[in-house]
This record gives structure tokens, sequence and C-alpha cells, in this order.
């Protein structure tokens, strides 16, 4: 049979797949002991309770805190200022990416200044920015904004540059105006880069959410951090982490969902 | 910018044509003025060598091009085939066969284009799910749904294997019968053109230097022999402008079967192959050649003397009793050893190149 020749035959390279189910549970197994090791050293007070709370200990806090309702509550605001920021940093980067991406004029006056600033670490602009807006929402707010403008910016700008001519050329013969052009082949042409954007700037905007908020913060996750940092409730600490990674874990998630829906012509390239 | 004049539908006029087109890269002049005019229903081809202009025209007679100068009027509607099938990925193969039509029964015409190229169940296909040819023929119903006076094919089967080429080349003969549209098909394929074309063009150094009438029944097969002796005509024409003239700007010597050849002497052996074997070699050393750095080369009377009798088949008597004189020489020096010939070699060899161009266009104005 082929089959016992193949395993034989040295130096063979299986083809890439998925991993086999063994594997999969195999790969389980360090997660789960680290888990149960954290667990157990908390239990055993080998690790202080004001250091690293027992894992099952953040859960019941984090039980607690969504029974009451506080959790939902700064959760929200959390999602509130993530969400504006988002937007507003969103859409401007979308209306600069476009006219830089697709004339030549705005390419000239657009992208040099946003080619500087792109150098500007946007979370060291807090002070600035303190000086600029104060310590309100608006400071969240921006950060935010500014974490994920650049992403979104620079993946529309190369999402309309790198679209064939050719193709544009094609619609062209086909009797496609400006607009028609645009709606056909630019825009979707460009829109894995914008997806690729989009998921970069969420990234980026959970993380200046993480920083704006421990600045003079009243409610959001960041503040339940800091607050209870205060009184060393290191269990809501630990839990205000885990929400953090949660975000983040489930925003990407629903991201991909939503991008393998939108091209599944791309899915056709990928099996030739 | 070459002005680009839609004109009134009329029977008689011509649905295409370009007046003094002119284009250059830099300092590259790639048209040097372009006259052609494609009659309502006729199917010209356009052929010469890569780098020779031709897609660079069609693009200009496509309005895609806005540095051109000259002048283009299209009667009616064109509409484009290129090399590539450029379908874009991210629309279904009916969408993009209605790409930007308007009107009623969108669905009900794109439905019928595909079925005519034979792809009605591929409708819900993505492009990246095809084959090349499957894609190339929904690239031909994309171009045919809006039933354009003039079809402009740039190279349209040139990507595909041998066999998908050829039932591209009868599909299109069949469409054409069926729809009578006019088309300018540029290739560089001279079966293809003679298969396809009711007109030959022939465009070198940015001119139409032929314009050669192909007088052939409709339902043409290569092994036609009429079919054959044009192809002949044309191949043999072609091969010796485009050697001589190779011959007399460069230096550049070939290898082939052994010999170091000079490209005059390269295209005298392919004569030399043509009459001892047939037509179908006359390529053969010009396709399996091999450009090596300029130098002496060792076979001096051998090619000539072939070329002569490719020469006199083409009916080019005078040129070829100069060939034969040039020949006669070259044997004398070489049995000789004459030390006169010897020196005056690189020049007999320039002057046999002259002699082998005049003697294509000959060729070529006599097909």
């Amino acid at each position: 049979m082929s089959r016992t020749t193949l395993a034989e035959a040295p130096g063979a390279v299986a083809a890439p797949r998925r991993p086999r189910p063994a594997r999969r549970w195999l790969r389980l197994v360090s997660p789960v002991t680290l888990v149960l090791g954290w667990e157990l050293a908390a239990r055993t007070g080998l690790l202080a309770p004001e250091k690293l709370p027992a894992p099952t200990d953040v859960l019941a806090t984090g039980w607690r805190l969504t029974r009451d309702g506080t959790l939902a509550i700064h959760l929200l605001d959390s999602l509130t200022r993530a969400g504006a920021g988002l937007l507003i940093g969103g859409l401007l980067a979308l209306v600069l990416g476009t006219v830089a991406g697709l004339l030549r004029l705005g390419d000239d006056l657009v992208d040099p200044p946003v080619q500087m600033a792109r150098m500007l670490p946007h979370l060291g602009l807090v002070p600035l920015l303190i000086i600029w807006v104060g310590i309100g929402e608006s400071l969240k707010i921006s950060l935010v904004a500014l974490g994920a403008f650049f992403p979104i910016y620079f993946n529309t700008y190369a999402g309309i540059r790198d679209i064939d001519e050719r193709l544009v050329e094609a619609a062209r013969t086909c009797g496609l105006g400006q607009a028609a052009r645009l709606r056909h082949v630019v825009l979707p042409g460009a829109l894995p880069s914008l997806f690729l954007g989009l998921r970069l700037a969420i990234g980026a905007a959970w993380l200046s959410l993480v920083v704006g908020e421990q600045v003079n913060a009243q409610t959001g996750i960041g503040f339940l951090m800091m607050e209870a940092r205060e009184f060393s409730q290191t269990d809501v600490v630990v839990l205000g982490l885990l929400v953090y990674a949660l975000l983040g874990l489930i925003s990407d998630l629903a991201l991909r969902v939503v991008e393998r829906r939108m091209l599944t012509w791309r899915r056709g390239l990928r099996a030739t | 910018m070459a002005s680009r004049t839609a004109g009134h539908l009329n029977r008689a006029a011509p649905v295409l044509t370009a007046h003094a087109v002119r284009r250059a890269f830099g300092p590259t002049v790639v048209l040097a003025g372009v006259d052609l005019s494609i009659a309502r229903a006729e199917v010209v081809a356009l052929l010469g060598g890569s780098g020779s202009g031709k897609s660079t025209l069609l693009r200009i007679l496509a309005g895609l091009d806005g540095e051109a100068s000259g002048s283009t009027v299209l009667h009616g509607t064109a509409a484009v085939v290129f090399q590539e099938h450029r379908l874009l990925p991210w629309k279904r193969v009916a969408d993009n066969v209605g790409l930007g039509l308007s009107g009623t029964d969108v669905a009900g015409r794109v439905r019928r284009a595909l079925a005519e190229v034979g792809l009605s169940e591929r409708h819900r296909a993505w492009p990246a799910e095809l084959s090349g040819g499957q894609a190339q023929r929904v690239a031909v119903a994309r171009a045919l749904v809006r039933e354009p006076d003039l079809l402009l094919l740039d190279e349209p089967f040139g990507a595909l294997d041998a066999l998908t080429r050829l039932r591209m080349q009868i599909l299109l003969r069949r469409l054409r019968a069926e729809h009578g549209f006019a088309a300018l098909l540029v290739t560089h394929d001279v079966e293809e053109a003679l298969l396809l074309a009711d007109r030959i063009l022939l465009l070198d150094e940015g001119r139409i230097v032929a314009d050669l009438p192909v007088d052939l029944a409709p339902t043409r097969t290569p092994d036609d022999p009429a079919f054959g002796a044009l192809r002949r005509h044309l191949v043999g024409g072609v091969l010796l402008v485009a050697f001589g003239l190779w011959r007399l700007l460069s230096e550049r010597h070939f290898r082939w079967a052994g010999m170091r050849l000079s490209a005059a002497q390269l295209a005298g052996w392919s004569f030399l192959m043509s009459s001892a074997h047939g037509a179908g070699l006359m390529l053969l050393p010009a396709l399996v050649a091999e450009p090596v750095p300029g130098g002496h080369s060792g076979h001096l009377a051998a090619a000539p003397v072939g070329a002569l009798s490719g020469l006199a088949a083409a009916g080019v008597h005078t040129v070829a009793m100069l060939g034969t004189a040039l020949a006669v020489a070259m044997l004398v020096y070489q049995v000789l050893g004459v030390g006169v010939l010897r020196r005056a070699w690189f020049n007999v060899d320039r002057l046999w190149a002259g002699v082998l161009v005049a003697a294509g266009l000959v060729t070529l104005i006599r097909a």
C-alpha cells in the first residue's frame, strides 16, 4: 500500500493538517495544570491572597459583582468609551485614508503629516492630552480614537493603493463611471485590508482604554481596578484583567465571523 | 490626447477609424502614426512581435490611454477582452458578466450570454473557482452581453494551453457568425490570425507595414492548402524582415544545432529547412536558436544558399539571383580562402541582411 511506503520514506513531509484530537487535548494539559497549580498554591497559602488570590476566588468575585450590577455599569462605561473612540478615530481615518488613497492631491497633503505623527507613541501623549482636553471623559475617548486612527488609516490607504489597476480598467470598459467604479471595484477590493485595519484598531482601542481609564476615572473597568488597588482587593484587580482579556478575545472573534461572511469570495481564492 | 469621437450609426461607414495615432513613453516612440479602419462585421488581426506596440494601440482604441495623440472615431459601441480575464474576484460569475449593465431583463441577458459560452451552470461560482479557460470564456461573455459593434481582443487566448486556445478560437468564430460583430484581434500567433481574421495588419516599429487580406473560406482549417501557402508567405516575410533588421542593428549571433550563426544566416537556415521538410519547420530554427554574444561565424555559405531556395520559392527571383551571386562568392571564400573576402565578410553579411529585409517586404506585399 502506498500509505506504508509513504510512512517509511525518509524525510517525507506530511501535508499540513489540523492537529489530531489527541494532540488538541495535549495542548490543554499545560494551561489546565498552570491554573490548577495556581489554585492549589493559593489554597495552601503558598501564595498570599493579597498578592494573588485563587482563580475560584476571582470567579466568585466576578459573580458577586455581576449580581449586584457593579460590573455591568463599569463594563458599559468602558464599552461606551471604546465605541465612541473607535467611531471617531475610525471614521476620521477612513475619510482621510480614502482621500489620500484615491486622490493624488490628497496623498500629497494628508499622507506626510500622518506619516510623521505615526512615529509618536500615542500612549506617550497622555500628559499633553491632559493639558489639552483635561482629565475627563474626553481624554479617554481621544486616547482610544488616536489608537484606532493609525491602523485604520494605513490599511485603508494601502487597501486602495493595492487594488489592481487592470481591474479598474476592465470596469471602465464595461461602462462603469467614477462612482460605480468606487462602489464595485475600489470598495470591495479594499475591504480585506479594511478588516485587517479594524482588527488592529480594536486591539489598539482596548490598550488605550486600559491606560486612559487609569487617569482620574469615576467609572469603567480601569477605575474598578484602580479603586480595588487602593483597598488591596487583588481579586477585583485580577478580575479586571480577565475582563479586558475577554473583551479583546470576543471582539476579535466577532470581527472574524463578520469578515468571513463578507469575504466569502476569498475562500474560493484560498482553495485554488 | 487622442480625440475619441462616437460617430453616428451608419451601415456603410466603418465601425472604427483611427488616424495618425502616435504614442511615446518618454523618449521611446511606440506608435509612430498609425492609420487603420475596420469595416462593419470585419475581423481584423493585428499581428506583431512583442514590444511592437500592438497592445498599446488596442488600449488607445479602447479609450484607455489618455496620453496618445491622433484621432479615433468609433461608430457604435466597443467591448474589450483582455489577455487576463480581469474578472472582479469579489463578484460571482453572473454579477461579473452583468457589471454595469442597465435596462430591461439584465438577468436574462446575462443568462443567455453565459449559455453562449457554455457556462450557464457556473453562474454562481466565484472567479477564483474557475479554470483559466472558463474565466476567459466568462470575460468573453461579459463583452458579448453588451452586444458591441466592435470587439477589441488583446491576445485573449495567449495565456491558455494549446487545446483550450483551439476551443476558444472555434467559439469565437461561432459567436462571430451568430452576432456579426466587427473585431480587432491583437495577437502574435500567425496561425490564429489566419484562422480568425478577414484581414491582417502587420505592426512593426510602431507602424503598420503590411495590410493583407485573407481570402480564405470562413470555415477554414490549418490543413487548407491555400492556408498553408499564405502562412508560408507571411511567416517567411515576417521572418526575413525581422532577422534581416536584427542583423543590421545588432552584432548578436545565435547558436543553433551546434553552429554559430548571424541572424541573417539563421533566417537562411530556416528557409533551407522549410524547402527540405515543408513549411511547418520554417520557424523551428528561429524558435530554438539561442542568442550568444557576437563574433565570427564559421558557416558562411550554407545558410545563404539555403535561404535562396526559400526566396526563389516565394517568387522573388531577382533578389534570389543577386543572393546567388553573393552565395557563390561565399563558397569561393570558403573553398579557396581568398583574403579579400575574409576582410569583407562582415560587410557581406550586412549586405545579405539588407537583401533579406527587401525580400521579406516583397514577399509580404505579394502575399
